[in-house]
């Protein structure tokens, strides 16, 4: 038989339909599509932030002695703190920390972890002995660990906490890649094009990258709810976030003292990140239904 | 062999859940199998073979379900018995399987001892432990695995293929069924071990008196062992009929494509004749007959109705208009 | 087998030494005066030397390093600059406190997780099902320093139902104290029959263990699920149907047996969790135990005592992960692959 080439139009319906079943799929589970409105919502709420929040300028370190520990009501939907600013407003520029956080925190993680865990699959080699031996004592602690011993020893900041977590979850994406690699590799493709002469470095980034982005990309995402929650917990703790910047954690840190006479303090905060988490859980078990290859449907 | 009826499949319809629509995967207008006998189902993958024999052991997969029809075994309709009556009367008893693929088959952290003796404990709770190893040996003899007595404590990735699917035959009459399907049993084996583990199967048919369905994609392999043969089209029964009558006269156009696709000595030299177009989809079947398109001898009347069982022969049975009578 | 246990255990030494080296040198390589903090602020230059005679602080780094190991091997974990005392009596008292919490929450994670996982896989796609999802999901959500907090103001201060801080009440501490026999508070008071301090330490266990099992209790639930989902859809498990097994066996003894090595991970992974969990739930709760230690030793840059804890928390997750890997192991067919 000979081989037939699809021409273009029939190649590009394949692939959109192949995009919209996806989405079907995806949004099979509405909790999934619950989690994606929250996520837009929250990105919005950190882009539009000084448009959004009733009192923009209570971010900074100002104090008004006269608002202190007033209670929800009209004026502050969620109170005031200690020190008299809105919650609500603080919380809605804590979104923007939170995200940036996590993205630039995922993103560093990933381009630390992809070239070695590429060349540690692809060479095997000392590479790949040093770096499995490596990975293995870095995962062997739960991540929030790891992270609280680096932010000892660096201080206590949030440029700090950006470190130590990435210096935490990137062996993680490096055994990924690197088994992804391993698993690509041996492909009948990569074998070819080895065998016509290709360097080495071609092949891995023509070649194996573009199909290994995939995963991890998803892999990623699906933890960015996982950096917030422990970048809130260092804030928490006193090594991440400082006062007076409107993290999350660290608001709900500042509360502690009130607790029992201005509980909106602590439970606003709190909540918030606990909604903004699992948002980020919702769609990557949306996304994790999708891509579980017994959703098939023969 | 008596011409007592066992099993008899009428008007099955299953039909599936999807996320693209409700695919239809069954329409088994009628299948009876006698006493002693087994009726061997063929057909490419995807036709149906599983489905229907999960069907009939009410296994089906969450997202499948029948629509109509009746399955009646020793005189009930297993289709309308309760789920766990099934499982406790039904299944093991009087019914049962064995799978493709005996690796997977096989739960791997059990031991061939815990695997056989807990299905012959469900079924006899009441013998004691040495009465049920006892067994248990008996029944490995008896489908010829040599050495029972160390095969029984080894772990199923221990052992080899053919040893595998014969202790999955012990397992599934072990406790007294007697009509026996098999899907795909020896795909998965090499040639030499599938003609062992046919051989025990035939052996066993008529120690026991089996009555069974033989499911398979090999038509020489079914018709070893069958004594008719069924093929299976897009979920339709097209023919039906003894094993030597499909082999050297099939009437049904796709039975014939069939045929002449196996590859043989005697075809040296010409290239293997293909029926044009695909099968149908399931989700979108053609009203009429489902081969019509690909059929070279069809008409108006075939893409029109689905075409009735045509008697060729008190036994010989095939779904065409045409009655089969294009030679 | 014994090959791969002896492969696993060395491997785990070596990364405790790793972890201590590491935290000695990064604790040298911090500024910071260990000798000023011991005298306090105000002490003349003269006490901060001899301080720092005592601390030996001025040998040289690797002389340093070589007495810090012996001194390890005797067990001396040095003094800590807070307290003044040494750093090993504190975590002797302290760690089984931790234990007894630890031992507990993964205790109770594991098996409400585990029988809703169960559940929810065996009615997958019910009313259940998708509740106990949801459930599962939201409370792996909930940042554990929040939910010590609200448990506080909704179980102490609104409904006046449990303590607030604290491990025992004092009075109870006072005429009914726990006899030390093995250092684990409950235990201790049960085998002596000491029965109102044991009244007393159960209520003040409720919300820290409450806090701790939480998250691993949705971990556990949703990993037990989804392994099961995959079991129940295997080949072999529908042969064990076919050959008239009831549901209830089908499920509990086979399935389950193909899951197990899942729960072990899942549990290793829980106490990991939880431990880390400590940091902040005995902080809150006032719990005199590892974490709260810890968390006083960081804020106040006590060396000695973080990295007590430190070489402490390495063992307790090699340990962890050796006991996980080993009963994962006993997996045949991963003994066919080790061939051990």
């Amino acid at each position: 038989m000979k081989a037939q080439s699809l021409p273009l139009q029939h190649r590009l319906k394949r692939n959109l339909d192949g995009v919209r079943v996806f989405f079907r799929l995806l949004f099979h589970n509405r909790l999934t599509g619950v989690g994606v409105v929250m996520i837009g919502l929250l990105t919005m709420m950190a882009i539009l932030a000084p448009y959004l929040a009733p009192y923009p300028t209570q971010g900074a370190g100002k104090v008004f002695p006269e608002a202190r520990l007033l209670p929800p009501g009209p004026g502050h939907l969620f109170g005031t703190d200690d020190m008299g600013r809105d919650i609500l407003s603080r919380i809605i520029y804590g979104a923007r920390i939170s995200l940036s956080v996590s993205v630039i925190t995922v993103v560093v993680a990933l381009l630390i972890a992809i070239p070695l865990g590429v060349w540690a699959g692809y060479y095997g080699g000392w590479v790949d002995e040093v770096l499995m031996r490596v990975t293995d004592i870095f995962l062997s602690f739960p991540p929030l660990l790891i992270a609280i011993v680096v932010t000892s020893f660096l201080g206590p900041s949030l440029q700090n906490a950006v470190i130590a977590i990435v210096i935490a979850w990137w062996p993680w994406y490096s055994r990924v890649a690197r088994a992804q690699v391993m698993a690509i590799k041996e492909r009948p493709f990569v074998k070819a094009s080895k065998c016509i002469g290709t360097s080495n470095l071609v092949i891995m980034f023509s070649q194996i990258l573009p199909n290994i982005l995939a995963p991890l990309i998803i892999q990623a995402s699906m933890d960015l709810g996982g950096v917030i929650m422990t970048a809130a917990s260092l804030s928490f703790i006193g090594l991440g976030a400082q006062p007076p910047q409107p993290e999350w954690g660290l608001i709900v840190a500042s509360s502690r003292m009130y607790l029992l006479n201005a509980w909106w303090y602590s439970a606003f905060p709190g909540l918030t990140i606990l909604i903004t988490v699992l948002s980020f859980n919702l769609v990557g078990d949306g996304l994790r239904e999708v891509l579980d290859p017994r959703t098939k449907v023969r | 062999m008596s011409s007592e009826v066992v099993l008899s499949i009428a008007d099955l319809q299953v039909r599936a859940r999807t996320v693209m629509g409700i695919a239809n995967l069954l329409n088994v207008a009628r299948l009876d199998v006698h006493s002693g006998e087994t009726v061997g189902i063929v057909g490419e993958s995807g036709a149906g073979k599983s489905i229907l024999a999960q069907t009939i052991m009410r296994l089906l997969p969450g997202n499948v379900f029948v629509t109509r029809g009746t399955i009646t075994l020793n005189g009930r309709d297993l289709l309308k018995i309760p789920a766990g009556e099934m499982a406790s009367r039904v299944r093991g008893k009087q019914l049962t399987m064995i799978f493709q693929d005996p690796m997977a088959s096989l739960n791997p952290v059990f031991t061939v001892r815990e695997l056989i003796e807990g299905v012959i404990r469900v079924h006899n709770p009441r013998l004691s432990n040495k009465a049920v190893f006892d067994r248990a040996i008996e029944m490995m003899k008896m489908v010829r695995l040599s050495d029972p007595e160390m095969t029984i404590n080894k772990y199923p990735h221990e052992l080899s293929g053919g040893m595998r699917q014969r202790i999955l035959i012990a397992m599934a009459l072990c406790s007294g069924a007697r009509f026996l399907i098999s899907d795909e049993a020896t795909r998965n084996l090499d040639v030499t071990i599938q003609a062992g583990v046919l051989r025990v199967l035939e052996d066993l048919r008529n120690e026991l008196d089996l009555s069974g369905i033989f499911i398979s994609n090999n038509v020489a392999l079914a018709a070893t062992i069958s004594r008719r043969l069924g093929i299976l089209y897009a979920g339709e029964l097209v023919e039906i009929g003894m094993a030597d009558e499909i082999i050297r006269d099939a009437r049904h156009s796709y039975t014939r494509y069939f045929l002449a696709s196996l590859p043989s000595p005697s075809k040296k030299g010409r290239p293997l004749p293909i029926a044009s177009g695909r099968n149908p989809d399931p989700l979108h079947k053609p009203k009429g007959c489902l081969f019509a398109q690909r059929c070279d001898h069809c008409t108006d009347e075939c893409r029109a109705e689905t075409p009735p069982l045509h008697e060729v022969s008190p036994t010989h049975f095939v779904a065409c208009y045409r009655g089969g009578d294009m030679a | 087998m014994g090959r791969f246990v002896l492969r696993r255990f060395v491997s785990g030494i070596f990364v405790v030494f790793v972890v201590i080296t590491v935290t000695f040198f990064l604790a040298r390589v911090v500024p910071s005066d260990p000798a000023l903090k011991w005298v306090g602020v105000h002490a003349t230059d003269e006490q901060r030397e001899e301080a720092n005679r005592q601390l030996g602080l001025d040998k040289p780094l690797m002389e340093q390093y070589f007495r810090y190991l012996s001194d390890l091997t005797h067990g001396n974990f040095g003094v800590s600059i807070l307290t003044h005392r040494p750093v090993a009596d504190e975590l002797r008292i302290a760690i089984p406190n931790t234990l007894e919490l630890v031992f507990s929450s993964v205790a109770v994670a594991l098996a409400v997780g585990l029988v809703l996982g169960v559940y929810s896989a065996t009615r997958e796609n019910t009313w259940f099902d998708h509740g106990a999802r949801f459930i599962s999901v939201s409370v792996i959500s909930i940042p554990g320093f929040w939910l010590a907090l609200m448990l506080q103001i909704l179980f102490s201060s609104r409904l006046r139902l449990l303590p607030l801080t604290g491990q025992i009440d004092t009075i109870i501490r006072l005429t009914s104290p726990v006899e030390r026999v093995t250092g684990l508070p409950m235990f201790d008071a049960a085998i002596t029959a000491n029965w109102a301090a044991l009244g007393s330490l159960a209520r003040h266990y409720v919300l820290p263990v409450l806090t701790l099992s939480l998250f691993n209790l949705g971990l556990t639930a949703r990993m037990t699920r989804s392994m099961l989902l995959e079991v129940l859809n295997e080949d072999y498990i529908r042969a064990s149907r076919a050959y008239g097994i009831k549901e209830r066996l089908v499920i509990w003894r086979y399935a389950m047996k193909n899951v197990a090595g899942t729960v072990v991970t899942v549990m290793a992974l829980s106490a990991g969790y939880a431990l880390v969990g400590t940091f902040v739930t005995e902080s809150v709760f006032g719990w005199p135990g590892v974490g709260s230690y810890v968390a006083a030793a960081v804020v106040s840059l006590d060396y000695p005592a973080i990295i007590g804890v430190t070489i402490f928390s390495s063992i307790a997750y090699v340990l962890l992960n050796l006991i996980a890997d080993i009963i994962v192991a006993l997996d045949p067919r991963v003994r066919l692959v080790e061939g051990g």
